[in-house]
């Protein structure tokens, strides 16, 4: 087991993953920037240290200044956390080339996941299925061809992609040629690039991923599903929950053995996620994340399992304790992001000083978060103040002590989506289980008209 | 991807709403990876308008700095500037400042931005995110600096327009400070809550004269502090400095070891040593105070 762990990172999985280690026996060092001198992270770490001013590219980006720290202070092993430099193939070679383990899969693999066309070329080696697409099509009667064959509604996006310049929707045949030409333009005059392809358009489709975990010795294992189709109109996720339901079992079973085949594909070490698109019985891949997940206490509910004690063992060189057989999942679990924004103003991330924050307790509720009374949300980071975590035996229980639980929480001095939340909650679309990813942006439009 | 600066302006309806629902749409041109406060600035050209709101995104963006201006004029386009007068009142104006490893010369496009190095409302919110701008901001003439402020906390005093109202806050700010009140708060119709707080170790009411006499600190110059820009390992450099040395000009008092490079640390100018605030051997962070040197 390592010694030392440098944490690189702020927030709520500053302080998660200081937890697992601080359980483990293993000493930690924060790293913070100068606006997060007062976070809880750096309180709660054994050793903190600066490295440089609020914005991210010099401080949480600051790879010389993180590397430098890890070093001088004896640290054996770094825990990238999420977001930052969790994805980076080149961050974790370096820490590789001075000696430091970096708690996750190997670069080639971060760095392979990491490009969507080998992703997605992978994953169809391995017989996992992806969106239906074509490459570079090369005029208006391949679009025409491609399109009979994987079928209508189809978009055309532009291959340098971004901002959805060059992307369109073909709904069927007499579309396609203004379609394509239009395309090819504005991906020329944005790109300097006018190459296109095609995908399949998935009608509303459900955000259902699955955890997996794998040792360095050709191990792996799924620890089931979570559902994240509650998404802010940027995609974000806002409520997610483990099982997903209505799902039927077929479907589960094809997800979940897809998902450690593909893990297997790429020789899968330390924690990761496949995310799939899944429209009626139909699942397509989407990409892989090779890293913790902001959702993943919803997981450990249903599991009993400690996610992160489970990454920091794998890197560690141990072998992983659980057969799939060993892992059964028990009751339901829902997540509910607390952020520091406005809902009613299309989610404006806020800054500010939390005058006054409580957060709720009791049976079956778990609260992951970094702020506290008086403390600053610097502008320079993500809006996420909490993650609400309920667990029930059944759904219904789930969601009844959620709705207790946001009930008790208060948040003063910045606009939050707590009530966002309970609205949520309370719709007969969320209650029944029946809701895709138009879910929320369609709520929310209902509610502005 | 490469990496851009973009400028927003708002002046009319309710400003800091549409900087920040402005920042919020720039998603669509790339990634957003940082972005200032918002500064309140007097509108420069033509007087007799309304304040300006004013902030800086820096994005990580796939699109061309042409590609970029499109999506720009198109987010305008959404928070519904109309076109018209050059520098007259709008929704939100949304300028490249900076496009990396680019330079644009054209009518309509010029990179870096023509006004860059001239506005304080666009310098002290680059400033603030990254330090190479903050001599050009200082450079600026005082006068154009004071007529920009940031917004600071809640930034809700700001959400008011109505300029009664204001002087009202401003008037009960006031009673305020004479009470031993710790929070205030001032809730209006219509309008966001306004609190006012005061730090609770303060003195809750005027200090007398005799009391702010005593408090009134020693003429005194106020040290420079050399600090590490680096986090390493401080070895000091021979000769030793030590406390009440002078030193002729600048040199190297010490050096951060960091990933095996030395790193050096320089008095930047003469002066006497007020203080060593560092150990030989000792790790220290990004920030750290190392020197303190009087000048003159």
């Amino acid at each position: 087991m390592f010694k030392k762990v440098l944490i690189a990172n702020r927030g709520e999985i500053a302080l998660r993953i200081n937890r697992a280690c601080r359980e483990l026996g293993v000493q930690t060092v924060a790293i913070f920037s100068e606006a997060d001198r007062d976070s809880l992270h750096v309180r709660h770490a054994l050793e903190a240290f600066c490295v440089g001013p609020g914005p991210v590219q010099r401080s949480y980006l600051n790879i010389p200044n993180i590397i430098s720290t890890a070093l001088i202070t004896g640290c054996d092993a770094v825990h990238p956390g999420y977001g930052f430099l969790a994805e980076n193939a080149r961050f974790a070679e370096i820490c590789a080339d001075h000696g430091l383990t970096f708690i996750g899969p190997k670069p080639q693999v971060i760095a392979a996941m990491g490009d969507k066309a080998t992703a997605k070329r992978v994953m169809k080696e391995a017989g996992v299925a992806t969106t239906p697409g074509t490459d570079i099509l090369a005029s208006v009667d391949e679009a025409r061809a491609a399109a009979e064959q994987i079928g209508y509604p189809v978009l055309l996006k532009a291959t340098a992609g971004g901002g959805g310049k060059g992307m369109r929707q073909v709904n069927g045949p007499q579309e396609m040629e203004r379609a394509f030409s239009s395309a090819t333009q504005e991906a020329e005059a944005s790109f300097k690039d006018g190459r296109v392809y095609m995908e399949k358009l998935i009608v509303r489709p459900r955000h259902i991923e699955v955890q997996v975990l794998g040792d360095n010795y050709g191990n792996v294992v799924h620890l089931g599903e979570r559902d994240c189709s509650v998404q802010k109109p940027s995609h974000q996720k806002l409520i997610e929950e483990a099982p997903a339901p209505n799902l039927h079992a077929a479907a589960r079973e094809s997800l979940l053995s897809m998902a450690v085949r593909a893990a297997r594909a790429v020789n899968y070490s330390n924690a990761g996620t496949l995310e799939f698109l899944v429209a009626g019985g139909d699942v397509y891949f989407m990409e892989m994340n090779t890293r913790i997940q902001v959702e993943h206490p919803v997981t450990e509910m249903v599991y009993n399992i400690d996610l992160v004690k489970e990454q920091i063992r794998i890197a560690a060189g141990e072998r992983l304790a659980d057969t799939q057989a060993d892992l059964r999942p028990n009751g339901h679990a829902i997540e509910c992001r607390i952020n520091a924004e406005d809902p009613r103003n299309d989610f404006a991330p806020a800054a500010g000083t939390l005058s006054n924050v409580v957060f709720p307790g009791g049976p079956g509720i778990r609260v992951d978060t970094h702020v506290y009374s008086g403390a600053t949300v610097p502008p320079f980071y993500d809006s996420m103040l909490a993650k609400i975590v309920a667990f029930g035996q059944t759904r219904e229980d789930a969601i009844a002590r959620m709705e207790r639980a946001l009930h008790e929480t208060v948040v003063e001095g910045v606009k939050t989506t707590v009530d966002q939340c309970l609205e949520i909650l309370a719709t007969d679309a969320f209650r029944s289980g029946h809701y895709a990813i138009d879910f929320l942006p369609s709520l929310m439009q209902a509610a502005a008209v | 991807m490469s990496r851009a600066a973009v400028g927003i302006g708002s002046n009319l309806g309710d400003p800091p709403a549409n900087v920040r629902r402005a920042l919020r749409a720039l998603s669509r041109a790339g990634r957003v990876v940082a972005r200032s406060r918002l500064y309140r600035s007097k509108p420069w050209g033509v007087p007799d308008q309304p304040d300006f709101c004013n902030a800086v995104a820096i994005i990580e963006t796939p699109l061309t700095p042409r590609g970029l201006l499109d999506v720009l004029k198109q987010i305008e386009g959404d928070l519904g500037r109309k076109p018209g007068m050059r520098w007259g009142p709008r929704t939100a104006d949304l300028d490249i400042l900076l496009f990396e490893g680019e330079r644009v010369d054209e009518p309509d496009l010029r990179i870096p931005h023509a006004h860059l190095y001239e506005r304080a409302f666009v310098l002290a919110p680059l400033a603030e995110l990254d330090d190479s701008f903050r001599p050009a901001l200082e450079a600026l003439d005082a006068s154009e600096r004071a007529g920009v402020v940031p917004l600071e906390g809640r930034e809700t005093v700001a959400l008011m327009s109505d300029d009664a109202l204001i002087e009202r806050v401003r008037t009960l700010a006031e009673a305020f400070i004479e009470t031993d009140l710790l929070r205030l708060r001032i809730e209006a119709e219509n309008e966001d809550a306004v609190e006012l707080r005061k730090p609770h170790s303060a003195p809750a009411r005027k200090p007398t004269a005799a009391e702010a006499a005593a408090m009134e600190p020693q003429p005194a110059v106020k040290p420079d502090r050399i600090k590490a820009d680096l986090v390493g390992i401080l070895h000091f450099t021979r000769p030793l400095v030590h406390e009440g040395d002078r030193l002729d000009g600048d040199r190297e008092l010490a050096h951060v070891e960091a990933l095996g490079i030395r790193n050096p640390v320089r008095s930047l100018g003469g002066g006497r040593v007020a203080s060593v605030r560092c150990k030989d051997g000792q790790a220290v962070e990004y920030g750290q105070v190392l020197f303190e040197i009087e000048r003159g």
